[in-house]
């Protein structure tokens, strides 16, 4: 799958609780730390998950921020199918 | 019930009889009388911010257990404690008010209003020092730091000189603290509810924002009602009294909505 694919998949779970500008901020922030290429694979996407749900369980706590990032997961399995 | 419907119902609720208020004070004496007596608008105001307040305290409280080892638990945990001495303070005015029919001042409320606000201050302390851990681009601690003081700045002008008539006022020792104690807490208070609205900007049409919106939107009119409850005392101005009942009503729905949407955030 395509990076940017990923980044705009995983932006748009999280605008629901974030709001779209920081949904797609924090996405591309914790991408550009992971450093990854243009195509990615399952093990990028839960290294930016993982990154992502420390700043969530600030906002969402720990049950609400698994499930996000659960449907986010099956959101980009699915587009990647 | 839905919490969101709890929400709006509560919302609807003291903004119907918010513009009860409104409309008491700007339309000639007596003309609502036919429609709701003076007395009732006062029982009924005082119930609606106790019952606000109640709900507030008891979903920020919940929504402090559902946070379990997140950061923003303590915050909540201490806004939840200082809902909890609002509401206790509003029950016992609410209950002379209902008994009686006659607002006293200074009373037992005001000893749970003033206990509570250190948790309040604490609580949006601690809300921005966990907003910070987040590590989302909510913008660098420097720059609430800068806002901050330009807030502390901003309060003073617009503080100091509302102040002196209070502290000047003839009126007893206690009167005279207790009014200056309500806008000088608020004051205060403001300071982090500005780098809070910064920060709440950033989440602009997520639920995470419309939390914080609602919230501060309350602590905003609660401000605005204490700091003009002591200044209508001093001017002796009890006809504006109406308008003071009207920002507390929407002061306590707002802060309730926002702990009824957190807590729907964490449960829904």
């Amino acid at each position: 799958m395509q990076k940017q694919e990923m980044v705009d998949l995983v932006a748009a779970g999280l605008s629901r609780y974030l709001g779209t500008t920081m949904a797609a901020a924090s996405t591309r922030m914790q991408c550009e730390k992971l450093d990854l290429g243009a195509t990615v694979n399952e093990a990028d996407l839960e290294a930016l998950l993982s990154r992502l749900a420390g700043g969530l369980n600030v906002f969402l706590g720990r049950e609400k921020t698994n499930l996000a990032l659960d449907e986010i997961r099956a959101a980009v399995k699915g587009a990647s199918r | 019930m839905k919490p969101r419907l709890l929400a709006h119902l509560l919302l609807a609720v003291a903004g119907l009889w918010a513009l009860l208020y409104v409309l008491r004070f700007v339309l000639p004496p007596g003309t609502l009388d036919g429609f709701v007596s003076e007395l009732l608008m006062l029982k009924a105001g005082t119930v609606i911010r106790f019952v606000s307040l109640a709900i507030a305290a008891a979903f920020a409280f919940s929504s402090a257990h559902y946070l379990g080892d997140s950061p923003s638990r303590f915050p909540w945990t201490a806004l939840a404690i200082g809902l909890a001495g609002f509401a206790v303070g509003q029950g016992s005015l609410a209950w002379h008010q209902v008994r009686t029919g006659e607002t006293p001042f200074p009373s037992l409320a005001d000893v749970f209003f003033l206990a509570a606000y250190p948790f309040i201050l604490l609580a949006f302390a601690l809300a921005i020092r966990a907003y910070h851990s987040a590590g989302m681009p909510i913008g660098a601690p420097r720059d609430h730091t800068l806002l901050g003081l330009g807030s502390l700045v901003a309060v003073l002008l617009v503080g100091t000189p509302l102040l002196k008539p209070i502290l000047a006022a003839p009126t007893t020792p206690l009167v005279r603290a207790l009014n200056a104690a309500y806008p000088i807490l608020d004051f205060v208070a403001f300071i982090p509810i500005f780098v809070l609205v910064r920060i709440t900007a950033r989440f602009a049409g997520g639920q995470v924002a419309a939390v914080w919106a609602s919230l501060l939107t309350g602590f905003i009119f609660l401000g605005v009602a204490d700091a003009a409850f002591a200044y209508f005392q001093v001017l002796g101005q009890a006809a504006l009294d109406p308008l003071l009942y009207a920002g507390f009503l929407l002061a306590y729905a707002f802060i309730a909505r926002g702990a009824i949407l957190q807590y729907e955030i964490l449960t829904g």
